[in-house]
C-alpha cells in the first residue's frame, strides 16, 4: 500500500523546516560563500591571475557552487533526524503509515532541493564577482543532482546514526570539511606535490567539483568517464545503504 | 464475535536481553473501552510499541481487525491513532500546523473543518496558530490526542494520556473520549489512575513482567473489591508472596 500524500506532507515537512529558518539554513552558507569569493577571489586573484586560461575567480565558483550543495543536502536530513531525537518525535517516523523508501524519498528530495537551492544562489550572486561560461550545461545539471543526492543519503545514515550532537558535529567538521577545502575548491589538484595529488585521488569531493567545474568552464584534471563512474557508483551505494539502513530499524526500532 | 486487537503469544527480547513480554495472548472487541492495567515495566508500552511501529515484535502475532500488522503494516497503521506516553511536539510548527502534518500522513486531505471540531472538543482552538512550543505540558498532551484523531482511526491507542492534565480538563479529555467511543471508537488505555480505569472501561487486562494475570470486565473486578485492592493484589502482593515462596525453598534447601 503507497501512501503518497503522507510522502509529500513529509516532504513538505522537511522543506517548511528549512525555509522557516531560512537564514540559518539558505542566507549563512550563501553568505559564506560570498566571503570565501571576496577573501580568496579578489586578494588571492591579485597574484594567482589565472589558472589555465581561466580567471582565479571563475576557477573557485563552481567549487564553491559544489560546496555549497554538498553542506546543505548533508545537513538536511541529518540535522532534521538529531533534532527528532532531541525532540522526542523521531517515534513518530515509525507511527505514521509510511514504508522506509517514502520515509527515504521524503528525505532526501528535499535535503536535494535545498543544496541545489544554496547551489543556484552561490551562482547568481557570483555573477556580481565574475563573468561564468557555461560549457556543459547537461553536466552541471548532473553532476550537481548526484552529488546532492549522494550527499542526502549520507546526511540520512549520518543523522540515524549520531546519537548526539558531538558524534554529528564530529562526522562535519573533522571529516565532511577537511575533505571539502582538499577537494579542490580553491587549487588545481595537479598543483599539488606529487604524494599529495596521489592522496587527492581518494578523495571523492575532488572528482565531484572536476565535474562541475567541467560543465562551467570545460576545464578539468580528472578523466570524466573516471569522475562519473565515481559519483554514480557513491551514489547508488550510500543510496542502497542508507534504504537498508531505514528497513532494519537500527536506531529508530527497538 | 469480531476483534479489533488480537494479540496472540506475543513475545519481546530486547537487545540487552530483557524478556519484556513473555507470551501476551488477549483480544479487544468492536467498540470496547479497554483498560491495561500493570506497575511500571509490565510490559504495557513494549505491547504498544509494537502494536504502533517503534518496537519490533519477537515471536507471536499482533491482528488489527483481522489483519496481521507485519504483513498489512501501512493499512494497519492507517486504522489506529497513537498518543505515545513521551511527551512531545514538533516545535519547528503551529498547533494546526502539526494537524495538517498528520492528516497527510494519514492521506486525509481538506480536513480543516474536522481539525478545527476536535481542536474544539480539546479546548485547543485558542492555540490554533501558537507555535508547539509556547503550549503548556497539558497541551501539549492534548494535541498528541487531538492528532491521532485527525484521520478518525478505528482503534485509538493512549498511553497514559493524562499524565500533567489537570483536573477539568480531564475530565473534558474523558468527556470526549467517552463520545467517541460511544460512535463506535474501540480504546485501549494504559494509565496509573485507577479510578479513571475502573469509571471508563468495559473490560480490563492486567500484566505484570510482560505476562495477563488478569482479564475480566471491569464490573465482576469491582464488585467486592476496591480495584486498588484488585491491582495490589495482582502485582505487589503476588511479587512478595513468590519471594516468601523462594526464601522458603532455599531455607529448605539449605
Amino acid at each position: 500500500m503507497l501512501n503518497p500524500l503522507g510522502t509529500w506532507t513529509l516532504f513538505k515537512r522537511e522543506t517548511a523546516r528549512f525555509t522557516k529558518v531560512w537564514t540559518q539554513t539558505v542566507l549563512a552558507p550563501v553568505v559564506s560563500n560570498l566571503l570565501f569569493l571576496t577573501i580568496f577571489g579578489l586578494s588571492l586573484s591579485k597574484s594567482v591571475q589565472t589558472v589555465g586560461d581561466m580567471p582565479y575567480l571563475a576557477f573557485i565558483v563552481p567549487g564553491l557552487i559544489m560546496m555549497g550543495i554538498i553542506n546543505n543536502a548533508f545537513q538536511n536530513p541529518s540535522s532534521s533526524i538529531m533534532i527528532m531525537k532531541y525532540q522526542g518525535i523521531i517515534a513518530d517516523l515509525m507511527t505514521v503509515p509510511l514504508r522506509k523508501s517514502e520515509l527515504l524519498l521524503a528525505f532526501i528530495s528535499s535535503a536535494v532541493i535545498r543544496g541545489i537551492l544554496v547551489g543556484t544562489i552561490t551562482l547568481l550572486t557570483s555573477l556580481f564577482f565574475v563573468e561564468l561560461t557555461y560549457a556543459n550545461p547537461l553536466m552541471i545539471a548532473v553532476s550537481s543532482v548526484l552529488v546532492a543526492l549522494f550527499f542526502s543519503f549520507v546526511g540520512v545514515i549520518v543523522g540515524i546514526w549520531a546519537s548526539d550532537f558531538d558524534k554529528f558535529s564530529f562526522i562535519q567538521n573533522f571529516i565532511l570539511t577537511p575533505l571539502t577545502f582538499l577537494g579542490g575548491v580553491f587549487y588545481p589538484v595537479s598543483t599539488l606535490p606529487e604524494t599529495f595529488a596521489k592522496l587527492s585521488a581518494f578523495n571523492p569531493i575532488v572528482y565531484m567539483i572536476d565535474l562541475l567545474r567541467y560543465g562551467f568552464t570545460g576545464f578539468h584534471e580528472f578523466p570524466l568517464a573516471l569522475g562519473l563512474s565515481v559519483t554514480s557508483a557513491l551514489t547508488f551505494l550510500s543510496g542502497l545503504a542508507a534504504y537498508l539502513i531505514l528497513r532494519s530499524g537500527w536506531k529508530l526500532q527497538t | 464475535m469480531s476483534h479489533a486487537l488480537t494479540i496472540s503469544d506475543v513475545k519481546k527480547t530486547y537487545a540487552s536481553g530483557t524478556q519484556a513480554l513473555r507470551g501476551l495472548s488477549f483480544d479487544i472487541r468492536k467498540g470496547e473501552f479497554f483498560g491495561l492495567l500493570g506497575p511500571n515495566g509490565s510490559g504495557k508500552t513494549t505491547l504498544i510499541n509494537i502494536i504502533s511501529g517503534p518496537t519490533r515484535i519477537s515471536e507471536g502475532q499482533v491482528k488489527l481487525f483481522g489483519k496481521d500488522i507485519s504483513t498489512h503494516r501501512q493499512e494497519t497503521k492507517m486504522m489506529m491513532g497513537i498518543v505515545p506516553q513521551e511527551l512531545s511536539a514538533d516545535s519547528f510548527f503551529t498547533v494546526n500546523e502539526t494537524m495538517q502534518l498528520f492528516s497527510g500522513y494519514y492521506g486525509v486531505r481538506n480536513n480543516q473543518s474536522y481539525i478545527d471540531e476536535i481542536l474544539e472538543k480539546l479546548n485547543l482552538h485558542e492555540k490554533k496558530h501558537a507555535n508547539t512550543r509556547a503550549l503548556s505540558g497539558g497541551m501539549k498532551r492534548r494535541l498528541m490526542v487531538a492528532r491521532a484523531l485527525v484521520h478518525k482511526p478505528k482503534l485509538l491507542i493512549l498511553d497514559e494520556p493524562t499524565a500533567g492534565v489537570d483536573v477539568e480538563l480531564r475530565q473534558n479529555l474523558w468527556k470526549y473520549m467517552q463520545l467517541l467511543n460511544k460512535e463506535g471508537l474501540t480504546i485501549l488505555l494504559t494509565t496509573h489512575y485507577l479510578e479513571e480505569a475502573e469509571q471508563l472501561t468495559d473490560r480490563l487486562a492486567f500484566i505484570h513482567k510482560g505476562k495477563l494475570v488478569k482479564l475480566d470486565k471491569t464490573k465482576n473486578l469491582t464488585k467486592d473489591k476496591k480495584l486498588e485492592d484488585v491491582f495490589i493484589e495482582l502485582t505487589y502482593k503476588s511479587d512478595a508472596h513468590h519471594d516468601q515462596e523462594a526464601i522458603a525453598k532455599l531455607k529448605t534447601e539449605k
